[in-house]
């Protein structure tokens, strides 16, 4: 198993900030997401371990130990094994490479639609985003991702780079640990986009997962790069959400900006006109 | 806070914290510059009330520009101070540039 794993390890370039914050970024080259998984499992396999010991990853882990918890995660876990297979892979690399379990690395993934279920939710305030254009009518995007004090210190970049052969494409953004990209800011040279957590009354048990579904909207399918705004929309537009985002999408190359709002099967684009201003 | 989509609306539990700072971003000038944005993403004038736009739950700020084809990213400091940001990606190569380097 070393010597399997050893090459693997060798193409990981784990890049350090050098100044202020020493932010790092997980730069994985694989031909698998299985093995990019793997490779970011070992890299941060200290900030995966310290999240599995803040309070609020163990009140969910806790939820969905038995009860309504238990089957809504089996569910959950059902549903996004189906419909996104490949990132299952990913977790699953990224659970071998930190030597933790994988349903941790699930109840990780599973962090929006699970506390929306938890019976003493766990509201926790999402973030900031402001669409401008400037006097040119160039687009500018800002948005603060906000979550906890103890999080602060753990999150990290990831840029998965696909090796000749490989069955991903290019993708890069802010991790939350044990967390793929696609829930905080994600982008790739085509598309970029951010995400605020919205707060309805109800959210289903089943279905599919945000972070899942972003993550292919905004980076790609397979070997099928999300290239544009009308097709990153596309791939969100899936129906059958657990929960709801309200998504922030900018093309990169169109020069062009929509928010997206899904909740279960609904779903509504809000296009910000050239030269206007939008605020979520 | 759902803004757009009608079913949304109807199933929202509602949220003090985005509704003062909708109000806070509504309340100041539209923004046409990379100066503007983190000037509002550094909002504070909510402390007084207890929402600001700009928390000590902020993790990071991060501002895309098209002129510049760039990804900023201020982490753990407030981008409304003009300090440079801690963090570039050159989102046409995906590379990386650090503060000082």
């Amino acid at each position: 198993m070393l010597a399997m794993c050893l090459p693997i390890l060798l193409l990981a370039v784990p890049i350090f900030a050098s100044t202020l914050d020493t932010r790092p970024t997980y730069h994985v080259k694989a031909t698998s997401l299985y093995s990019a998984g793997y490779q970011i499992g070992t890299l941060a396999a200290t900030q995966i371990n310290q999240w599995f010991q803040l309070d609020e990853f163990k009140a969910t882990l806790a939820f969905v130990q038995d009860g309504n918890g238990a089957a809504a995660f089996a569910a959950l876990k059902r549903d996004n094994t189906i419909a996104f297979p490949a990132l299952v892979e990913e977790m699953k690399g990224m659970a071998v490479g930190a030597r933790v379990p994988l349903d941790n690395i699930w109840v990780s993934n599973l962090i929006p639609e699970l506390e929306s279920l938890m019976p003493s939710q766990i509201k926790t305030d999402h973030c900031t985003d402001i669409y401008a254009h400037d006097t040119n009518g160039h687009y500018i995007q800002g948005h603060n991702e906000d979550w906890s004090v103890a999080v602060k210190p753990l999150w990290y970049f990831v840029h998965l780079e696909p090796l000749a052969g490989a069955n991903f494409t290019q993708c890069a953004g802010m991790a939350y640990p044990g967390t793929i990209l696609g829930y905080a800011a994600t982008w790739n040279t085509y598309m970029y986009s951010t995400q605020n957590t919205l707060f309805p009354k109800t959210t289903r048990s089943s279905g599919l997962a945000c972070t899942f579904v972003q993550r292919q909207a905004t980076c790609g399918i397979g070997r099928s790069e999300t290239t544009t705004l009308a097709q990153s929309i596309e791939r969100l537009h899936t129906g059958g959400w657990a929960a709801s985002a309200s998504i922030n999408l900018v093309s990169l190359a169109e020069g062009n900006m929509s928010n997206v709002e899904a909740y279960e099967d609904g779903f509504d684009v809000m296009p910000v006109e050239k030269n206007g201003n939008y605020s979520q | 806070m759902f803004k757009h989509l009608v079913q949304g609306e109807k199933a929202d539990a509602g949220d003090a914290s985005t509704e003062h700072r909708q109000q806070r971003v509504w309340a100041l000038d539209v923004p046409r510059s990379v100066t503007d944005v983190a000037k509002i993403l550094g909002d504070i004038e909510g402390n007084k009330d207890g929402f600001p736009i700009y928390r000590k739950i902020t993790l990071t700020t991060l501002i895309v520009s098209e002129k510049t084809k760039e990804l900023m990213i201020w982490i753990d400091a407030n981008p409304s101070t003009g300090g440079s940001p801690d963090i570039v990606w050159n989102l046409t190569s995906l590379v990386r540039v650090d503060a000082g380097v």
